[in-house]
């Protein structure tokens, strides 16, 4: 059978050693041939959205965007410092990467529930279809490893020497087992201890969770260097040890340098045992029971939703006092419903917001580095204007609110039709006022109170400025941009930002920054003037969406 | 005869600490009959349908299909069954022709065959122009057609068909109901478990009711009429089941729509769960 994927290709030169493993070498190239062509056809946002089609689709244009991130991730490789460093950042991002697709795009791949009922109903052995996903999974990892680190190689190869093409080998036959077997194995965990709905959101907090922890740390590395000194050589500390990573790093001074320190050789024998002992560990204990836990994923067992607690009612009064008419509260509770409940929303919004949190500290970073000692870098900061950064996180937070238009249950808002709604841009300031107060209000008081903390009073009626700069802002996008019926286009991938309205946005928050450092600074009395601005700005804004534009017309 | 399909003290539960949903379900199976699996929601019915295709392992108790006990040989009968599950679960952005393609190939079908039966089944079903579009763009009723022909065209000995009319239009009814005695006839076994009373009273030959994981009756409707003394197969039901508040729960319900929430004081202890 010819078949236009490699991975087809090689696989029906294995069929010997397929069969060997008890696995049906036929059946497995079906399976895997269907979901290489369903990956192939999956759309993006983009796409959906009436944006240009065709170009690259799925997994090609994802390897090219790996080899332009590898290529930016690849001149870590030239700085001139101990090669434990640039290896350690390197497999550092490598990890992040891997990880940020196992809970995101391939979560769908372990947890896909139809193949229970489509494959497994079918003459098939469990084992042969777990090997397909398993399969399936590792091909995609490898690729992704090998589009990633091209032009690291490449580089290190021009710096280093060619002994880094074997390391590289190494690496790439172990790392993405690694990752592959660690992530799975942590689902089986999870899925072998909860079961229905309560398993689904267990799921969910453990996808956002790591999807934060990633792109957080992704920031962190690629800063790296401003926050150490590359010239001194790096010193094995015990939790080193504890850093998958840091194996890696290992491996490459052992190999490429043929460093002689025991330490590296530990860690590089952690790096290929420990992938081997987990994926022994998976096909013994895991697999064998792993479609028998999938199918508790379609328990339906009830799951009650909690009874008021302190933050709802705060929340039920805020939306009190925020809703012109009863209609628009209706619509903020059931904005604020689902904001809180959509997974898939929720995987989208959540990464992207606790970024827009983290960028303003990450902005402070090189004030912390202009002065010898942390202690005194810190006084300095005191009473200053470095808390204007946060101004960057309103430019996410008003982009942010974008994501709203999805939802995992696109269709069910046909009911927006049904509805006896006069003007149905009602629904849309009800979401976008539900997100004032369920998504931006808690971010702008957790940040106030850190940077309260840091800087100190002073700052106070600078950040009170900045608080309602943010509720304006929020305003400004309900009448610049074109409103949209909130939860009505289906959840396609990882949502893609509008680079447009980014740019729009950066130019207005760019603006009100500027005013903020040119003339507010910290004056008490400037600062009210500008409060007093954006209050008139809210209220007129707000007033306005009812009045504006047209809706984005519903798509199928 | 021998049987085609044997239950024996089948018992099921989710986790070790639940409450059993299966409560000993002792069956036997004669080839060539149509069985209607009747029973309320919750009853248990999906979870045994499940556990005889494989796709539940946790059972206590013995299944055999064929004469061979599938926790032992779990995938060569499979060969020879085929299933309607009650959601059109489908890999929508396949064609339905690449669908039936790939589930031929996972019965090691020939190429040829697959396209001819295909082609064929399609056209009957007054959907041949549908054959190579895209699943994601056809119509509740065709993706039913669809998972009908998917489940028959390797052309199975026992079929398992969980709501497989749901979404079909009345001529395509009377099509599938004609097709279920036609195959019967040519000594297939169908396990047909739905809802809607009528249709199992017509098509059945044995009728098996499930109530709180328990088989609570068994036979021809006949046999169940003279037994209950009942008319239909509804009231047999109701019966069975221990269901006689029907109308008084509907009289509440249409005095609570109206606004008349004193009424629902008359509405029978539990309401429906009795």
């Amino acid at each position: 059978m010819t078949s236009s994927f490699l991975l087809i290709r090689l696989l029906n030169r294995l069929h010997p050693l397929l069969c060997r493993l008890k696995v049906h070498p036929e059946q497995l190239c079906h399976i895997l041939t269907l979901k290489l062509t369903l990956e192939e056809r999956k759309t993006t946002v983009n796409e959906s959205m009436g944006g240009k089609p065709g170009m690259l689709k799925g997994m090609k244009a994802n390897l090219l965007m790996q080899a332009f991130i590898g290529l930016l991730m690849g001149l870590v490789m030239l700085q001139p410092a101990d090669l434990f460093y640039p290896a350690m950042i390197i497999m550092s991002m490598n990890v992040v990467m891997m990880v940020m697709y196992m809970v995101t795009d391939f979560s769908q791949v372990l947890l896909d529930t139809r193949d229970t009922a489509v494959i497994m109903t079918r003459p098939v052995d469990p084992r042969t279809m777990n090997a397909a996903r398993i399969i399936h999974v590792i091909y995609y990892m490898t690729a992704m490893f090998a589009a990633l680190n091209l032009a690291p190689l490449a580089m290190g190869v021009y710096r280093h020497g060619f002994r880094m093409i074997p390391a590289f080998l190494l690496v790439w036959l172990f790392l993405p087992l690694l990752v592959i077997f660690v992530t799975t194995l942590l689902y089986g965990f999870l899925i072998r201890q909860f079961t229905g709905e309560k398993l689904k959101d267990v799921l969910n907090v453990f996808q956002v969770f790591f999807s934060i922890m990633t792109v957080v740390g992704y920031q962190l590395a690629i800063r790296i260097f401003s926050l150490v000194d590359l010239h001194i050589t790096f010193s094995l500390k015990w939790w080193t040890y504890l850093l998958p990573p840091a194996w890696y790093a290992g491996l490459f001074k052992v190999v490429v340098e043929g460093d002689p320190d025991p330490a590296y050789r530990l860690l590089m024998v952690l790096g290929m045992v420990l992938p081997v002992v987990l994926g022994y560990w998976l096909i013994r204990r895991l697999l064998p029971r792993y479609e028998y836990y999938l199918t508790k994923l379609q328990v339906e067992d009830g799951l009650r939703v909690p009874a008021d607690s302190l933050p709802r009612r705060v929340q039920e009064g805020l939306f009190r006092w925020l809703s012109k008419d009863p209609v628009e509260l209706a619509f903020m509770r059931f904005s604020a419903a689902n904001m809180r409940r959509d997974r898939k929303l929720k995987l989208m919004m959540y990464p992207n917001h606790a970024l827009g949190m983290f960028f303003p500290l990450l902005m402070l970073l090189p004030y912390l580095r202009r002065f010898d000692s942390l202690a005194v870098s810190l006084r300095e900061l005191r009473g200053g204007l470095g808390y204007l950064s946060l101004y960057l996180m309103l430019l996410f937070l008003a982009t942010n609110f974008s994501f709203l238009q999805f939802s995992e249950c696109a269709p069910a808002s046909f009911i927006y039709d049904t509805f006896p709604a006069k003007n149905r841009l009602v629904i849309f300031r009800a979401a976008l006022k539900a997100y004032g107060v369920i998504y931006m209000l808690p971010a702008l008081l957790i940040m106030g109170a850190v940077y309260t903390g840091l800087m100190g009073p002073a700052i106070l009626p600078g950040l009170g400025v900045i608080l309602l700069a943010a509720f304006a802002l929020l305003g400004l996008r309900g009448i610049i941009l074109q409103p949209f019926l909130p939860f009505s286009l289906e959840v396609r991938e990882a949502g893609n930002r509008d680079i447009g309205e980014t740019i729009l946005f950066s130019m207005v928050v760019g603006g009100m920054s500027g005013l903020h450092f040119l003339l507010v600074k910290n004056r008490p009395l400037w600062a009210l003037a500008a409060c007093i601005l954006w209050l008139v700005v809210i209220k007129v804004a707000f007033a306005h969406i009812l009045s504006h534009g047209e809706l984005t017309p519903q798509k199928e | 005869m021998t049987p085609v399909i044997e239950m024996k003290g089948l018992r099921m539960r989710y986790g070790s600490e639940g409450p059993y949903v299966l409560n000993g379900i002792d069956l036997s199976v004669t080839p060539g009959s149509i069985i209607g699996y009747i029973g309320p929601n919750g009853a248990g019915k999906s979870t045994t349908v499940k556990i005889m295709l494989g796709m539940v392992q946790d059972y206590e108790g013995d299944v055999l299909i064929f004469g061979e006990n599938i926790r032992e040989n779990p995938v060569a009968y499979k060969r020879r069954i085929g299933y309607v599950p009650e959601a059109a679960v489908l890999y929508d952005s396949l064609s339905g022709f690449e669908y039936l393609r790939f589930i031929g190939d996972l019965y090691d079908m020939e190429a040829d065959d697959i396209t001819a039966k295909g082609e064929q089944l399609f056209e009957l079903f007054g959907i041949g122009d549908a054959l190579h579009h895209r699943i994601s763009s056809y119509s509740k009723g065709m993706k039913q057609k669809l998972m009908i022909i998917a489940s028959l065209i390797h052309n199975p000995d026992i079929l398992f068909f969980d709501e497989p009319i749901s979404g079909l239009d009345a001529n395509s009814v009377m099509i599938f109901k004609a097709l279920m005695q036609q195959l019967a006839r040519q000594g297939k076994t169908i396990f047909y478990s739905s809802h809607i009373m009528e249709v199992v009273e017509k098509i059945s030959h044995r009728i098996v009711v499930l109530h709180q994981g328990q088989v609570v009756a068994d036979g021809s409707f006949e046999m169940l009429q003279e037994k209950n003394h009942e008319g239909t197969l509804q009231e047999v039901f109701n019966q069975l089941t221990g269901f006689h508040s029907h109308e008084a729960i509907a009289a509440s319900f249409a005095q609570v729509v109206t606004g008349n929430t004193a009424a629902a004081g008359t509405v029978p202890e539990g309401g429906m769960l009795k």
